[in-house]
Order: structure tokens, then sequence, then C-alpha cells
């Protein structure tokens, strides 16, 4: 063994490079204020340990990039880890080198003769920059995609070659697969590959001053192995341990996959970029851009290049030092404004973000449902495109929210429920469709107090029409009238009735209840034929009667499309009643069936706003494994 | 240490417990995360399919003539998958089905070469299934024939099940390790 080492020695010369490591001077002996650079250097090597294995998993495309990253997190074992230290330790890199630097500057250590290597310090500091910022948009969720839009947008307001750069970076015009081809090159390749000859130069020459020693040094020098060896290992360990619980209290989180045609209110960069989020608030305009994002930056960065020269000057090592702390006070301060601005609770801004936020996390979590089912080879955008849950929704507040909110009636504060059933109108013109056509909604509807409130008709032309009249004597004034032991009896039979009647919507989140409860609708049906004789007013099966709209299965599926498709027909609110108010109706989306093309919807939009409304989605089967289970199931290969 | 001029030659030597914590915390703080991608790099080991099978309906009985030629017929998976996409039903490798007689037995061969993976195809003229790769001959039984050695096996045979009812044709569709004499399920 000795003699091996002995002959591969003589080639290599090994012994005296893993002495001049291990041995190392260290003036004035092993300090724990020497174990920054250490922890820093450790950190990138970390990320590039980590990120090599997440780049043998990651698949850059539009349609690939967020479902691999999911399949990463979430399918594989052992994914969540590497994925979560890569992420942390991003942010442990941002927060060691301010450190380090900082640390550059109290110490004075840029002056002569290391100049040079503080100045390759400050290039890696750009690279650790560009590496944060292009490894944002990988995951390709909203968060990423929509933060970086904002970046590459401020990138291609640069005076003079601004749509070039931005071009250049996004391979194209617009975000699609070359920019993630791109990013993944600069990210994975590009710019670490750029890091290594720094990191590289940066040891090397550091290797040739060593440490810079404190001003007061009295002890005497030691060795590095293994005294400073074991305050760095520690110092390394507890990085580590500290990214290790960060993840274990909150993995790294996986927006809801890309799509920049759909609202997202959110977005927002990484923490270690919030200054600059939060200064181009107060820059307004091209020029205001310009200066928030590159001049004041840019600035800071050239007094950061000038500071050997400047640290000749008599009070110019006084100045740096005032000058990085300002610096760092600053971006404290504007990252405290702009996280306080989101997450205070009080302001109006910050309820509507907590609501948006609340919103995304909601739609994450439905994404990695749908894509714990099977993604479709067309991605997991399209997929989330036509899952009612998700794009239901979007399409009902786009189409149906200034008149209409959909949110729990139950609850005091109208944002409270889930936030992928709720959606509130600013100003609803008509009612709440919360559990339309469910038990709870038609019991309110046969209720005088609730009929004409805001929920039901309070705020359209039939709070004054036969329906709330008929409530009102029928159901209201008749039980009023009873002796007291009857007014229970009477009550159960108007519940009774309103359930017959829900069950007609054959609701899937009523269909248990409905199957255990048959006998009871029946009863309830009997009532509503002959005792409310609701088909006084009602067309209900085949007897065509009336002016009110048509029972026949009342908020079914077919119901709903056709009711949106077009309203004022003579089986909805078209009646003589209110001939002369038809612009007081609902209008119809879909009145167009011989040319489509004029329709406000298209039918599968319709589709979804009935399915969300039904919550009809599919779900994954209690007992299905996410992986490699080839028993047909309920897919949703649509 | 004792060949060099170095200052640390004055100092006194550290403790072999000192040297250990610090070759420790090192290998624990690099391992850690060297850990956490060994594990999802071995992830495909530790998920392995379990083998109950794969039954797929190919054909029915009628389609399949009772000549004793094996007759191509294609295998369409269901639901494939592929890591996190779930496929359109999509075609695998075809299978040979022969049929003797009308009260014969079904026979239904894996079309993939056991010798390296290759497609064999049905030759009329000569009433054999060859191997286009490295000339790999076999009967219309699938047993390699006599002279030709390529192959370390006969064609893989497949499970194949007849619904007496419905006339429907399932076989129990696998995959086999290629150039090992055993036939191992893969």
């Amino acid at each position: 063994m000795n003699r091996l080492a002995d002959w591969l020695d003589d080639r290599t010369g090994f012994r005296r490079a893993v002495h001049v490591v291990f041995f190392k001077r260290i003036p004035g002996g092993a300090r724990w204020r020497y174990v920054w650079g250490t922890a820093l250097l450790f950190a990138v090597v970390v990320q590039f340990i980590t990120g090599i294995f997440l780049w043998m998993h990651y698949s850059p495309s539009t349609q690939t990039a967020w479902e691999s990253v999911y399949y990463i997190e979430h399918q594989m074992e052992g994914g969540s880890l590497l994925r979560g230290i890569h992420h942390y330790m991003s942010s442990a890199v941002m927060i060691l080198m301010a450190i380090h630097l900082l640390q550059v500057v109290i110490y004075g250590a840029y002056r002569a003769p290391r100049e040079v290597n503080y100045w390759i310090g400050l290039a890696m500091m750009l690279v650790l920059f560009g590496l944060g910022q292009t490894g944002y948009l990988l995951p390709w969720d909203q968060r990423g995609y929509q933060a970086t839009k904002v970046a590459t947008t401020i990138a291609g307001v640069s005076p003079g070659i601004g749509d070039q750069a931005k071009a250049v970076a996004l391979g194209g015009d617009d975000f699609g697969h070359h920019t993630l081809t791109r990013f993944l090159a600069l990210h994975a390749g590009v710019l670490p590959g750029i890091l290594i000859l720094l990191l590289v130069l940066h040891a090397a020459i550091g290797r040739r001053h060593g440490y810079t020693p404190p001003d007061d040094a009295d002890t005497p020098d030691g060795v590095y192995w293994p005294d400073q060896a074991i305050r760095d290992g520690i110092a390394c360990l507890a990085v580590l341990g500290t990214v290790l619980a960060v993840w274990a209290w909150r993995p790294a989180e996986l927006g809801p996959p890309a799509d920049g045609t759909v609202e997202f209110n959110t977005a927002r960069p990484e923490w270690y970029f919030r200054f600059l989020f939060q200064m181009l608030k107060y820059f307004e305009g091209e020029s205001g851009m310009f200066v928030a994002a590159q001049l004041i930056p840019g600035a800071v960065l050239a007094v950061l290049v000038l500071m050997p020269f400047i640290g000749r000057w008599q009070l110019g090592q006084r100045f740096n030092v005032l000058f990085i702390f300002a610096a760092l006070a600053g971006i404290v301060i504007l990252s405290f404004i702009s996280f306080n601005e989101d997450y205070n609770q009080t302001t109006e801004k910050s309820q509507h973000y907590l609501h948006d936020l609340a919103l995304a996390n909601a739609e994450a979590e439905r994404a990695l449902e749908l894509a714990k089912i099977g993604i479709p080879a067309t991605g997991a955008r399209e997929q989330t495109r036509s899952d009612p849950m998700i794009a239901g929704r979007r399409l009902y507040k786009q189409h149906c929210a200034s008149c209409h909110s959909h949110h729990d009636p139950d609850l005091e504060d109208p944002h409270a429920g889930s936030p992928l059933l709720t959606v509130v109108s600013e100003e609803p013109s008509a009612a709440n469709l919360y559990g339309f056509g469910s038990r709870r909604w038609m019991e309110g509807m046969l209720n005088a107090e609730q009929i004409a409130g805001p929920d039901y008709f309070g705020h359209t032309i039939f709070a004054d029409g036969e329906m709330v009249d008929w409530v009102n004597t029928t159901i209201q004034d008749e039980t009023e009238e009873l002796p007291d032991d009857e007014k229970n009896a009477f009550s159960f039979k108007v519940k009774a009735a309103a359930w017959a009647i829900s069950s007609l919507a054959e609701l899937p989140y009523q269909a248990e209840a409905d199957a255990r409860d048959q006998a009871q609708l029946e009863q309830g049906m009997e009532i509503v034929i002959n005792e409310l004789s609701c088909i006084d007013c009602h067309t209900l099966g085949e007897e065509e009667v009336g002016a009110g709209p048509d029972l026949t299965g009342y908020a079914s599926e077919e119901w709903l499309t056709e009711f949106i498709r077009n309203p004022q027909t003579e089986r909805f609110y078209y009646s003589e009643d209110n001939y002369d108010e038809v612009d007081k109706l609902m209008p119809g989306f879909a009145t167009h069936v011989d040319d489509p093309k004029l329709n406000k919807l298209t039918d599968k939009e319709i589709s979804l706003i009935v399915r969300w409304m039904r919550r009809d989605w599919p779900t994954m089967e209690p007992n299905e494994s996410a992986s490699g289970d080839d028993e047909p199931n309920a897919s949703d290969a649509e | 240490m004792s060949q060099t001029q170095h200052s640390s030659e004055d100092l006194p030597r550290r403790s072999f417990a000192a040297k250990c914590l610090a070759a420790f915390l090192g290998i624990v703080a690099v391992g850690v995360p060297t850990w956490s991608g060994l594990a999802v790099l071995f992830d495909p080991l530790r998920n392995k399919k379990n083998g109950d099978g794969n039954w797929i309906r190919i054909a029915s009985l009628s389609q399949i003539p009772p000549d004793g030629k094996p007759h191509v017929f294609s295998v369409i998976i269901p639901e494939p998958r592929d890591k996190w996409n779930l496929y359109d039903p999509q075609p695998e490798k075809p299978v040979f089905l022969v049929r003797d007689g009308e009260d014969a037995d079904l026979v239904a061969l894996s079309s993939v070469c056991p010798h390296l993976g290759c497609k064999v195809s049905y030759k009329p003229t000569t009433e054999e299934l060859i191997c286009p790769c490295h000339n790999a001959l076999f009967d219309k039984r699938g047993k390699q024939t006599e002279g030709s050695t390529v192959s370390p096996r006969d064609l893989d045979p497949l499970e194949v099940e007849v619904d007496q009812v419905t006339g429907d044709v399932m076989i129990n569709y696998k995959r086999f390790k290629g150039g090992i004499a055993e036939r191992v399920e893969v």
C-alpha cells in the first residue's frame, strides 16, 4: 500500500497537494470566524451533487417539465428530500454568500494583495444570482413561470439590446420549449462551468494569500487539520441541519402547472430577490423600471467593485463598511415591507393576496391529484384546463361571477370555504349558486326568509315574483296558522318535498344519500305533486303546465346545460309574466344553435361550468395505487 | 507530517479522536445529500412491478384460422403508463397465435427473439419463424429449428385463455430477459 502510494506520489505529487490543503497555516490558530468561506463552498458543492441527480430525472419541455418535477417530488423515493435540499440550499447559498461578503468588507480583506480574488468573488456572486434566477423557472409552475416573465420583461426594456437579449434568453418571442432547454443548459451547464472555473481560481489565489488574520491576533498559528476542520465540519452540518429542518417543516413547493392564459395573482420572486420586486413599486414607468432594476443594482455593484480602491483612501475603509451595511439594511427593509404587504392580513391588498394564495395552493393540490391519476401526453396544463374543478371554477369566475356568487352561505366570511368551491362576486345581482340543486339549496328555496334573501331571488326581479309570493303564503302563512303540535309535521313535509326535488338533480355528491333515503324521497314526491301542488305552475315529467321553470330533472346536468345555453325559453324563465322584462333575465350563453361560433361559450366550456357546479369531477380511487397499476380505473384521459 | 518544514511541525499533534471527529463531520455533511441523490437514482430497483399478470384481450377465437400456422395479432395495452404519463391505448409488440385444429389448444408465442430482442416474423415459404437480426430460426410452434443455435432458447410461450362463452382470447402479456437459456420474466 505504501509502495503504491510512493509510486503514485512520485508521478503526481499528490502528497504535497493533500498536505497543502490539510496543513494550511491558520494565522492565530483555529477560529470560528474562519468557517464561513468553507460553509459557503460546502453549500455550493451540495448544489452540484443534488443538482446532478435532479438533472438525471428532469425533462425540459413545456409538456414534461412540471410533470417530471412532480414525479421526482411525489413518486420517487427520496425525491422530495433531494429536491428539498437543492431548493433550500440555494437559499443557504445566498445567506452564506452575504455573510462571506460582509466579513470580507468588515475585515478589509479586499485590500492588497487580495483585490483580484475579491473581484473573482464578486463575479461568482453574479453567477450564483444567475443560477438562482434560472433555477426558479425550471419546475415550470405558475410561480416560477410568472415571476420569470416579469424578470425577462425587465430585461426586455434594457436600453438598446433589450428585445434581442430577451429573445435570445427565451429562445423566441415567448416562453416555450426552447426557453426551458436554454434555461436548463444555463442552469446545469454554462453557469456551473463558469462557477467551477472561478471557484478554482478563487481557491488557488486564496491559498496563496491565506486567511486574513485579525489585527489583534496574539495566539500562536495553527494548522487546518484537524482543529479548523472540526469547526468547519460543525458549521457545514449546521447548515445542512437547518436545510433539512426547513424541508421537514415544509417540503419544497410545486405550484400549479404554468399557464400564461389564466389569472394568477401571487407571482412573486424567490425571497432573495424580493427587494428588487419591492423597489420596482417605487419607480414608475419605463425609466423607473430601468432605474430600479438596473441602475441602482448596477451602482451598488460598481461600488462593490471599486471597494479595493476606495479602501486605500483614508476614510475609505469606513465608508465601505458603512456602505455594505446600508445596502444590506436597504435589502432587509425592502424585503420586510414586501412580505408585510402580502402577509399583514389587515389591508385589503393583503387579504386579496392571501385568498389568491389559498386558491393557488388548492389548485396545486388538485393538479397533484390529477397527476396521480395519470397525466395525458398533452401535459398537466392541458389536464388542468379540462378539469371541471380547476377550469370550471375559472370559467364560472370569468363568465358567471359578475352576477352570481358561489360560496358557502353558512360561513360568515364568504372566503373562508374551500378555495376551489368559492367565487365571490363583487356585486352580486343574482343567486348564490353554491350547492345549486342540493337539499340545502332546495330547503332554502322553500323558506320564506331565504328565498327573498340575497342568496336566492333577493337581487332579481323574482324577488316580487310568484314563487316568492307562493312560499310566503302557502308555506309561511300556513305554518303560522297551524296549531303548534302540527307545525313540526308540516315543516317536515316541506323538507321532504325539498329533498325530493333535490334528488332530481342526481348530484354526484348526494348520490349516496339519495340512494339511502329512497323511501322518503318517494313520499316527498307525493307531497310535491299532491299536497304542495308544485305542478300547478311547474312542468314535472309528462304533464306540461304553467309559467314556472321546468322541474323535470331540475338542476341535473342536462337541465343546467340547457338553462345556461338559453334561460329565456318557455321551458325556463320566458313567460307571459315577464315578456316586458326580458332584459332583466339572465342572458343565454349559447343561443345560436346553427352557428356555434356566435355563442359566448362553447359546449365544452358550458360542460365544465356545469360539472363544476355539480361537483362532478374525477377523483383518485381511494384504493388505487399511483404507479404501475394496469387495472382499468376512473381515468381522466380527456 | 514529519517531512515538512511547515510551522505546523512545532505544534502538538492533535489527538486521534479529533481527527476522527473532523473526518466524520465531513463525511456526514457531504454524505447526506449524496445519499438522497443515490436513493432517487436507485428508485427503479425498489419499485419493481408485482408479477400477478397482465391479462389482455387480443382476439376472438373465430379470428384465428385453425391451420397450425402462426398468425400475428397486435397487442393493445389499454392504459400504458410511462412515469408521469398515462397514455391512450397503445400497441405493444405483437404475438403469434397458433391453432392446430378446431378443438386443439391455442398456443401464444411472444414475437420477441430470445436471443437479443429483435422482432421475429413468419416466413410462409419455409414455414418458419425467422429473426432478421442474427438469423435464428424457429418452427411453427416456436421451437428452435435443428441446426440453428443462435438463440439460447426457444421462443417464449405466453399464457393464453379462451372465454368459452364470448370466444374472447386473453393472453398474459409478459416480457422475458434476452440472451440467456433460462426463461426469466422482466
